[in-house]
């Protein structure tokens, strides 16, 4: 072993079967030569070093072991103080196995940085090469783990299936600047369809993506997002144009504006705006469901406060403009909602003041509507409570006045005047808990046992001559069984004179608390018949007094969720919520649902993410109405995922208006650390599939 | 046959506790309320005084379309309320680690009653993050420090 130091540099150290040299100039090694700076070292059958420049020839098996990489080829030429040269016939691997590849030659370039001439770089382990992709010029740069590359073809199974003048990639996963991979598909609507995104990385905290998008029925389309964030706010733009659809001959265009904002000692705003050029934009242009079916697009502006009041005080004031852009279905036309502009609301809450907890809810709100009844409401509910507490259990006696006046326009001839209505509201809440340990097999649990009694007491007021801004029947759920009013909003105080009582047993495990299993029944005794009624379309079953649930985990690998709902009068399930989710392992699910509301709708769903062999998952998803006879929403696909790429393939069809379906075909090609090629189909997999994981 | 009256969870095993939530959200709010009310802990306003700290690192809301009408519009929502905790002691050393709660409800949906629908899913929201604060004190209760 031959140290030799010199001042300022790096120890070098060089082993091999034999060394000659000439002192301070060059040393020449020979068989199995071995050269060591710092983290780096340099094997070959034969190698020269140069002193005085650092310069290094080598020849034969030769191999660079670096911090970050390995380097083999067969003639090497590097200084190894400025770290440039070139390797012949080059083979690299990254160390941690993110890439490799090969090239004619290898040029040293300094800084961690080397460039490969038809070069070409793989994330797939040695000995497989499913896919690469060939450059003329393939640069890497380590410091940043970034490559950029030129005249670039993408082969799959050694065919090329991309080319691209340029592209860029980062191989620790970091978005970077630079041209994203082609996504493409085909939908009925718009035919074929293919988006070339550009990623712009603006700053640390901003970014954007420019897609132009070419349909092949209907032109180029521009998508824009961009996104920003900073440490008290954050917002995202998405702006899609289409300048002339070939088939409407009109501009179409979608705008959606978010951003919200902390301000500082309580108050924060938020701004969401949505719109679009025309009610079929989604239906035409969108494929998945979230935008398809949307009807009312929101635009809204708020401003909130939420604060102390004092210990045990809590004050909230929020002040809101909101409006929507409705998007209608020929088939099924809705009336539009009303327009708040604006509601100024303010709630403030007050425990403690020597046993008794105040609470106080009010808003102002100018409701505007182009052709309902429209004007002004002051809503005023003060109430009052006598939270009784000792070692057993609760007892909340509440009593509250709820005042209402509106302000009609004149313009509408039956009203045009000042209306009021004063209610008073009397509940008496009141519950106890009960716990044991208890074992399940062979495991121990804590079982709680909590009997709860709800008793309201509302007397009737005839409200039919009042408007209908916001009232709908909420659902009867365990939620809502325990609240004063069954109507949303404010326009409609039920009557009511009725007592709930609820039991719910848990089962929490004894070292985290964490709930496994929960069995809930409820039912509600009325003791008149309800007078104050709502005459608007209904979705909720409006009958029910009964509740029975189960939730939580049946054993590790089956979860349920169960919800009937019956009316005991006349012994009829009014509603249903059932699943059923068995998931063993990761990428291994099925999931069962059934929902029926007597009169609005009966539905099953079946969904499951499921390994056929190897590599290879099958996934399906279908929503079928037994009501309408038909499939609502479905989609089937096959997933195959190596080591080092996955393709997806996933057909699915929607119903996006009345006797309206879109089908849309995605395919995707994700080569790991590279790119997704084609539609990414993961978010409507999620959103089809409850428990699905991307299996790679 | 063996339930024993439990009446208030009453005794964490810590005296006090200081509670740091996402600036502006009534989650914070409603846990010191109910470990006040609920327990003999007692809640303090500032870390430094406190033997335990829970930390809401956040608590958000998700909506996920869950039926569909014959015509493609939403006839039901799901809702779904995450809110994830942990627990350290007044040095920053945790007690119990970070841990997330996920709860779900069903909002019937119709574009027509979107104002009154919009109430019924605060409603929902509000009962999930009263059914939270209650699970997450059931947590707090088993915690050896």
């Amino acid at each position: 072993l031959t140290p030799i130091t010199t001042p300022q540099k790096k120890p070098i150290f060089i082993d091999a079967d034999r060394i000659h040299g000439y002192y301070k100039q060059e040393i020449e090694a020979v068989g199995d030569a071995k050269l060591r700076r710092g983290d780096q070292s340099i094997s070959a059958d034969r190698m020269k070093y140069f002193q005085d420049t650092e310069d290094t020839e080598a020849e034969g098996h030769v191999r660079l072991e670096r911090a970050k990489d390995t380097l083999e080829g067969t003639d090497l030429q590097l200084n190894l103080e400025t770290e440039t040269g070139y390797l012949s016939q080059p083979n690299y691997y990254m160390r941690d196995g993110s890439g490799r590849g090969t090239g004619s030659i290898l040029l040293f370039e300094g800084d961690d940085n080397y460039r490969l001439k038809q070069g070409s770089y793989t994330t797939c382990p040695v000995g497989n090469d499913d896919w690469y992709i060939r450059a003329d010029d393939l640069e890497i740069n380590n410091d940043e783990e970034v490559g950029t590359a030129r005249n670039v073809s993408v082969l799959f199974k050694d065919v090329p299936i991309l080319y691209l003048p340029w592209m860029s990639f980062s191989y620790n996963g970091k978005r970077k600047t630079g041209m994203l991979a082609p996504i493409f598909g085909n939908t009925a609507r718009s035919g074929g369809d293919l988006a070339l995104p550009f990623y712009w990385n603006i700053a640390p905290n901003i970014d954007a993506t420019i897609a132009p998008r070419l349909m092949t029925k209907r032109g180029i389309m521009v998508n824009n997002e961009l996104r920003y964030m900073g440490s008290s706010f954050m917002g995202q733009v998405l702006a899609d144009v289409l300048p002339d659809d070939l088939d409407t001959n009109q501009t179409r265009y979608g705008i959606s504006f978010m951003h919200s904002q902390y301000l500082g000692k309580g108050w924060s705003s938020n701004l969401n705006y949505n719109s679009v050029s025309d009610d079929l934009f989604f239906r035409d242009l969108a494929n998945n469901l979230a935008q398809t079916s949307r009807t009312n697009l929101l635009q809204q502006g708020v401003v909130s406060y939420h604060g102390d009041l004092g210990v045990g005080g809590v004050l909230g004031f929020s002040a809101m403009v909101q409006r929507f852009q409705t998007l209608q279905d020929p088939r099924a036309l809705i009336i539009s909602p009303y327009k708040r502009l604006p509601q100024l609301s303010l709630t403030a809450i007050k425990r403690n003041v020597a046993g008794i907890d105040f609470d106080f809810n009010s808003s102002w709100t100018n409701f505007s509507h182009p052709t309902l009844v429209d004007g002004q409401r002051l809503t005023l509910f003060p109430n009052v409570s006598v939270p009784l507490r000792n070692a057993f259990g609760y007892l909340t006696p509440k009593i509250g006045l709820h005042y209402t006046r509106y302000n009609l326009s004149s313009s509408t001839e039956l009203r045009g005047e000042n209306t009021d209505r004063t209610i008073p509201i009397l509940s008496l809440d009141s519950g106890v808990v009960f716990d044991r340990e208890t074992a399940l097999s062979g495991k121990t649990f804590i079982q709680t046992l909590e009997p709860r009694a709800f008793y309201v007491y509302v007397p009737f007021k005839d409200q039919s001559q009042l408007p209908n801004f916001d009232s709908a029947e909420s659902d009867f759920s365990f939620a809502q069984m325990l609240t004063e009013n069954r109507f949303s909003g404010s326009d409609r105080i039920n009557d009511a004179n009725q007592i709930t009582l609820a039991l719910t047993s848990r089962l929490l495990e004894p070292g985290t608390g964490i709930e496994r299993l929960r069995i809930a029944i409820g039912q509600q005794f009325r003791f008149i018949d309800r007078d104050v009624t709502l005459n608007s379309p209904q979705v909720t079953s409006g009958r029910a007094d009964f509740i029975a649930a189960l939730s939580g985990r049946l054993t590790p690998e089956i979860s349920a969720d169960t919800n009937i709902q019956l009316d005991e009068n006349e012994l009829r399930t009014e509603k249903i919520r059932t699943g059923l989710s068995y998931q063993p392992e990761l990428g291994k699910v099925v999931n069962l649902g059934y929902r029926f509301t007597r009169d609005v709708l009966e539905q099953v769903d079946a969904s499951t993410q499921w390994p056929i062999s190897g590599g290879l998952h099958g996934v399906v998803g279908v929503n079928y109405s037994l009501r309408d006879d038909k499939i609502l929403a479905g989609l089937a696909g096959l997933e195959y995922s190596s080591c080092c790429w996955a393709l997806r393939v996933v057909l699915q069809r929607l119903t996006t208006a009345t006797q309206k379906t879109s089908t849309a075909f995605f395919v995707q090609l994700e080569l790991n650390g590279l790119m997704e090629i084609g539609t990414n189909p993961l978010r409507v997999l999620q959103q089809n599939i409850p428990g699905y994981s991307s299996i790679h | 046959c063996g339930f024993k009256l439990r009446g208030q969870i009453s005794n964490l095993p810590f005296k006090s506790l200081y509670v740091s939530a996402p600036a502006g959200h009534s989650i914070g709010t409603d846990l010191e309320r109910s470990i006040d009310a609920r327990t003999t802990t007692q809640v303090v306003h500032k870390a430094e005084d406190a033997e335990a700290i829970l930390q809401v690192i956040s608590a958000t809301n998700e909506k996920r379309i869950l039926s569909l009408s014959g015509g493609g519009r939403v006839r039901e929502f799901e809702l779904i309320y995450r809110v994830s905790t942990r627990l350290v002691d007044s040095k920053g050393i945790e007690l119990a680690p970070a841990s997330e709660l996920v709860l779900m409800r069903n909002l019937p949906f119709l574009d027509a009653q979107i104002l009154a629908k919009e109430a019924e899913e605060k409603m929902l929201y509000k009962d999930m993050q009263d059914d939270a604060v209650q699970q997450i004190i059931w947590r707090l209760s088993t915690v050896n420090p």
